[in-house]
């Protein structure tokens, strides 16, 4: 089987603006994946040039096998077999929620067999209906459904004529933050029982791990990394998405030798992260002595312990089922700031004590060249 | 075409650059300053009354309960079916000296001529008053609305720090409607800066009046064109104001959420005296003369409602209809200019040709005039000398110029009933529907068409009625013996046979119904929506 998507070199500009450059990635069928980065990175340029709305300058785009935009060769948006979802639904006001469904099916030449027939196309319809859970809502008109039920209508809008692709825009912007992961998980299973490989777009990580099986992190127009989601948080490519990507602070570093680094924290072991974009500074080995910085996620430290560091707890903040801990250790080369985290009890065992010893508690740390 | 639509007007304003004639210093000797000082002390007259008679209605309906409110709500706003010359014409018949009052106090009193004292309805107070009477529809639904919209948030701040609800209205409620109140009195004024039909029956010299005169009587055009110039300049300073307020207007939505207000309940005498004002309004503006019109219809059936009317019928609807059209065609082009290409001089070029909406029709009739006298003179010139055949007036005295000159008044109407409907096909629809196999031609079929039709049919008959109410342009630039309802009200009043005008009057204000009916009904449906909490 094809691979649904295949993006290779691609590059957009407006005149002298580059809104994204020699991007490259693919997607495996039935896979889900992510375009994750801050407002203005690209991200939805990106996701318009797949669908077939903005022409891209260089590169070339593959959808199931087929080029769809290259050198030679450009397919308008409706000539794609590509599925999409607006960021605020772009549901027609004028049609009923079956029609809106069956608004493609009628539509799309490519597939003029499989739907050809008004019963192959109703029977359709109400399978996506009964996916989406709003079975009673066929004959309702858009304005009288609620945000999150509008959403999933223009979720089945768009599979109705079984596009080998599915392009989310920002999909639960307008939602309920309190409804967000709840939809983002029914929207997964609804893409997984519907084996289509989709493509969603989001500033928040937290949606794109719920969601995706595979995340491209991207920033001032480049894919920084495009890697499975565990993969992302593991491994983050470079300084800049490790500082995005989860919760986590730096200390500095020096590399005593290719695996280990001494810091503030005693000697840690540490996985060194070469910089692939930045080539310069790329080297795939640490050198003995080299300058780097540590990252240290909260979850890996472990407070309290017999053989810990001394540390001065500057701020504890209070979230709920954990508090933070913000720590302040000394060190020769200038005090470092650490976040530990720890779970709140049912009894008040919360440190009120200014100081508490600090301890790595993991088994590797990841190193990055320092001014990455 | 934008360059098209803007001519009558450029050429109006460009005639300050043209030599005076002997005509204008002679004008400019005699009559202009009686031109200038009865048409501001009308304008200022009229926008201060119906300031009054537009502000108290709404505050009432808006604050207060009080028996028919709801129904006041939208029949307050059905003067503005009524033209002003028509109800100058109405109220001339009941209210003369041999009308059915004055003939009713005779009889009772037994009083002759010269007996008693009776306001003289043929003068410049009475034009202020109907006039002001007609036209404060625009103030009263436009502070109506924002009455209605401050509605919680400030007015409730207001209450818990202590001023009582007549205090809230003062410091509060009516400071905050000021943008309201400026643009529609500002409209009203524009309104009664325009009005000719009455001036002229009334015997009061103002512009309109004055630039028509000089170009029949001095056969002046130019020196009617500085009038119209002059006159041009009141209107461009009221739109200015107009402008100006709609842009303060927007800080002054301080909150989205929108909860009714608790109206005061009115009780007693002070009810009825509300429902009183109300009532007096509607019956003064609508009902009276309405009822008038119809009794004089009735009468006059027999001999008016013969061919020569349905010729006249026939006249104004299909003018009506091709202006409608065209100005729809117009309309939907300049639209998709504007979606189309995002520049900005687009997007100016389509405010300049909606500019003539605030015109006075004898303003751009003269600035057509001019323009299409000057083509055909050179035509036929070049012609005689070329070919020695005259090719006559080609273009002026022709529906043509006529529906040019209506299109470049109503233009603005059309392009804002279209933008407000293509404002809610938000472009990302036009996308889903592409990316879901339909091509440029199909989207425009299947989503735009389908989701226009309502504003589509609103700019047709927003224009329609329009052009069959629109007295002066259609008074100057018809072609010879072409008469519509309008003008042959015009000229039975101007002959003082008014119950025989009263069948043409009597079309007019039906259709002029139509545009009132549908305003209320939004009025309904907003209220609608205030009491479901939405």
């Amino acid at each position: 089987m094809n691979q649904p998507l295949n993006v290779q070199q691609l590059g957009l500009s407006y005149g002298d603006l580059h809104v994204f450059n020699d991007v490259c990635f693919a997607l495996e069928s039935g896979e889900i994946g992510c375009l994750l980065g801050p407002s203005g990175c690209g991200k939805t340029s990106l996701l318009r040039a797949i669908a077939g709305f903005e022409q891209a300058h260089s590169g070339h785009i593959d959808i199931a096998g087929e080029t769809v935009a290259g050198p030679q060769c450009w397919q308008a948006p409706e000539q794609r077999q590509v599925g999409m979802v607006f960021q605020d639904f772009a549901l027609f006001p004028h049609l009923t929620v079956a029609a809106n469904i069956a608004f493609g099916l009628e539509q799309n030449k490519a597939k003029q067999g499989e739907f050809a027939s008004k019963a192959q196309r109703e029977a359709r319809v109400t399978q996506l209906l009964e996916l989406v859970n709003l079975s009673q809502y066929a004959n309702a008109y858009p304005h009288q459904l609620s945000g999150g039920q509008q959403q999933r209508i223009a979720l089945a809008r768009a599979l109705a004529p079984k596009p080998a692709l599915l392009l989310l825009d920002e999909p639960f912007s307008s939602i309920d933050t309190e409804l967000r992961e709840q939809l983002a998980v029914q929207i997964r299973a609804i893409l997984k029982a519907e084996q289509t490989a989709a493509i969603l777009v989001t500033h928040d990580q937290q949606e794109a791990f719920t969601i995706a099986d595979r995340i491209g992190v991207m920033r001032d127009g480049r894919l920084r990394q495009w890697a499975l989601a565990a993969e992302i948080y593991r491994r983050p490519a470079d300084r800049v998405i490790a500082e995005f990507i989860g919760r986590g602070v730096f200390i500095d570093g020096i590399m005593s030798d290719a695996r280990h680094a001494q810091t503030a924290l005693g000697e840690l072991p540490v996985d060194y992260v070469a910089a692939a974009v930045d080539a310069e500074t790329s080297a795939d080995e640490a050198r003995s002595g080299q300058a780097v910085q540590v990252l240290i996620r909260p979850q890996q430290l472990s407070v309290n312990t017999d053989d810990g560091v001394l540390a001065q707890v500057e701020q504890t903040r209070f979230r709920g089922a954990v508090s933070d801990y913000h720590l302040r250790v000394e060190h020769e080369a200038g005090a470092q700031h650490l976040i530990c985290e720890m779970p709140t009890r049912s009894q008040g065992s919360e440190h009120h004590s200014q100081q508490l010893k600090v301890r790595f508690n993991d088994r590797q740390a990841l190193a990055y060249p320092h001014s990455s | 075409m934008v360059v098209l639509l803007a001519l009558p007007v450029l050429v109006v304003l460009g005639q300050f650059l043209t030599p005076s004639s002997e005509t204008w210093s002679h004008l400019a000797d005699t009559v202009l300053w009686d031109y200038v000082k009865n048409s501001l002390i009308l304008t200022a007259s009229v926008g201060l009354l119906s300031l009054i008679f537009g502000i108290a209605p709404a505050w009432l309906v808006a604050m207060c309960d009080f028996p028919g409110r709801r129904w006041f709500e939208w029949a307050l706003l059905l003067p503005l079916a009524m033209p002003a010359y028509i109800i100058a014409y109405t109220y001339t018949g009941l209210l003369d000296f041999s009308g059915p009052l004055q003939s009713l106090i005779r009889e009772w009193s037994g009083w002759g001529y010269g007996d008693y004292w009776f306001p003289e309805i043929r003068s410049m107070g009475g034009a202020i008053v109907l006039m002001a009477l007609v036209l404060y529809p625009y103030v009263y639904m436009m502070v109506r609305a924002a009455f209605v919209n401050q509605s919680l948030c400030v007015l409730e701040v207001s209450r818990s720090l202590g001023q009582g609800p007549w205090r809230t209205f003062y410091r509060l409620a009516l400071p905050l409607a000021r943008p309201a109140i400026v643009a529609g009195v500002s409209l009203a004024m524009m309104e009664a800066l325009a009005d000719y039909g009455t001036v002229q029956y009334f015997g009061i010299g103002t512009f309109t009046t004055g630039i028509l005169r000089t170009w029949y009587g001095f056969n002046d055009l130019p020196a009617a064109a500085q009038l119209a110039g002059v006159l041009m300049i009141f209107v461009i300073a009221l739109l200015v104001l107009e402008r100006f307020s709609r842009r303060n207007a927007r800080y002054h939505h301080t909150s989205r959420r929108h909860q009714a207000l608790r109206r005061i309940p009115l009780k007693g005498s002070r009810a009825w005296l509300a429902t009183a004002v109300c009532l007096g309004l509607v019956a003064a503006g609508f009902l009276i003369p309405a009822a008038q019109l119809l009794q004089w219809a009735y009468k006059t059936a027999a001999h008016t409602l013969d061919e020569a009317f349905l010729g006249l019928l026939w006249n104004s609807l299909y003018l009506a209809a091709i202006t409608a059209l065209s100005a729809l065609v117009l309309a939907l082009l300049f639209a998709y200019a504007q979606r189309l290409s995002k520049r900005a001089w687009v997007n100016g070029a389509v405010r300049m040709a909606g500019m003539g909406y605030a015109v006075p029709g004898m303003v751009i009739a003269v600035g057509v005039l001019v323009p299409f006298g000057w083509f055909d003179r050179t035509l036929d010139d070049w012609m005689r000398a070329q070919f020695d055949i005259s090719t006559g007036l080609l273009l002026s005295g022709t529906l043509f110029a006529l529906v040019f000159a209506y299109l470049v008044r109503f233009l603005a109407v059309s392009i804002n009933a279209v933008e407000s409907g293509l404002s809610r096909v938000t472009p990302s629809m036009d996308e889903a529907a592409r990316s879901l196999g339909l091509g440029t031609w199909g989207v425009l079929g299947r989503i735009h068409i389908p989701l226009l039709r309502g504003s589509l049919l609103t700019a047709l008959l927003l224009v329609f009625i329009d052009v069959l109410k629109e007295l002066p342009a259609t008074l100057i630039l018809r072609p010879f013996n072409f008469n519509t309802l309008a003008v042959r009200t015009f000229e039975l009043a101007g002959d003082e046979r008014l119950a025989d005008a009263s069948a043409p009057a009597l079309a007019i204000v039906l259709a002029g119904l139509i545009p009132v009916i549908m305003l209320s009904r939004a009025i309904t449906n907003s209220r609608f929506e205030e009491e479901s909490g939405a």
